[in-house]
């Protein structure tokens, strides 16, 4: 799935996400914007969180 | 230099100032697919100011950016003071590090170059490469970029030939990283792919381990099956914890540096 989202700078960004049947989400050309949707969308994703400037860094890898 | 090209290992010595194409099939003027901030390289790295151009000297049929990568046309064709200005911009915003990338920006030196003296002196600069350049594109690259990001794809031969239609892969990607090791930051990367790990992954933590034991290594386990990863049986899924659990071990037991 390709997804398309705009910033202040009106910028065409381009992530691409992989969602699996057992629920786990892969990004691809992840972006700052789509990392905070995805954030928002699992709460406890501390992969993501550390992803996110501003956040403190916490642990576990992330995939690619 | 594109009169007789010899940027990347295949040396194919082809014209490309005159329309002749080698195993890449790039011509004279490079095209990117993609140049926007990103997150989901290493963290010391983002966000990521990340430019990728068209076009691969290798044929990983897993390519996840297969598409491009195999079409050197694809996307939209150079406009360095352009392309050098979002960069410029991205980094006065938040970007830390302006990344080179592909498919393989390798085959791409002089235009890659031409965006690089438009940069900030300050810029940090980082190559992500699948580390498969001649010496001839080593000597260009030399003192320009403060971070290698090395794809370390295959640990033997065997799966570099049927996967990615590369032969003698792991001389030259040694080779390669050895330089790199020498001339900057260096961080290898390596994708776990389904049913791999111990051909490749195993393989490959070994070398590093006895190698460069003081390479940091990125193990990524979030491999996905696309492009034309369903000519391989084994590539038509994604990870399981156990391979990933086992390739963790594989890289606790060499002493690797492990970075996220």
């Amino acid at each position: 799935m390709k997804a398309l989202a705009r910033t202040e700078s009106q910028e065409d960004l381009l992530s691409e996400l992989l969602i699996l049947p057992d629920g786990r989400v892969m990004a691809h050309n992840l972006t700052l914007e789509m990392a905070r949707i995805l954030k928002m969308l699992a709460f406890g994703d501390d992969n993501m969180e550390e992803r996110i400037p501003g956040r403190p860094g916490l642990s576990s890898a992330k995939p690619s | 230099m594109l009169a007789d090209c010899r940027l990347c290992a295949h040396e194919c010595g082809v014209n490309r100032l005159a329309g002749e194409m080698g195993l890449c099939h790039a011509g004279a003027k490079a095209c990117c697919f993609s140049a926007q901030s990103e997150v989901a390289d290493e963290l010391e790295l983002i966000p990521t100011f990340a430019i990728a151009f068209s076009g691969c000297d290798l044929r990983c049929d897993f390519c996840i950016t297969g598409a491009e990568s195999w079409n050197a046309a694809a996307g939209e064709p150079l406009d360095a003071q352009t392309l050098a200005a979002r960069a410029s911009r991205a980094l006065a915003r938040n970007a830390r590090t302006v990344m080179f990338l592909g498919g393989e920006p390798t085959i791409h030196l002089p235009s890659v170059l031409d965006v690089v003296a438009r940069l900030p002196a300050d810029a940090r600069l980082v190559w992500k490469t699948n580390a498969h350049g001649t010496s001839q594109a080593r000597d260009l690259l030399e003192g320009i970029f403060d971070v290698w990001v090395a794809d370390f794809k295959f640990g033997n031969p065997a799966c570099a030939e049927r996967l990615a239609k590369v032969s003698d892969y792991l001389r030259v990607v040694q080779e390669n990283l050895l330089w790199a090791a020498g001339q900057c930051d260096l961080i290898v990367r390596h994708v776990l792919m389904p049913g791999h790990v111990g051909c490749c992954w195993s393989k490959i933590a070994h070398w590093l381990a006895a190698e460069l034991p003081d390479a940091r290594v990125s193990l990524r386990s979030g491999f996905w099956p696309g492009w034309h990863s369903d000519r391989h049986l084994e590539l038509t899924r994604t990870l399981n914890d156990v391979e990933v659990q086992r390739a963790l071990r594989i890289a606790t037991d060499a002493g690797l540096e492990l970075v996220k």
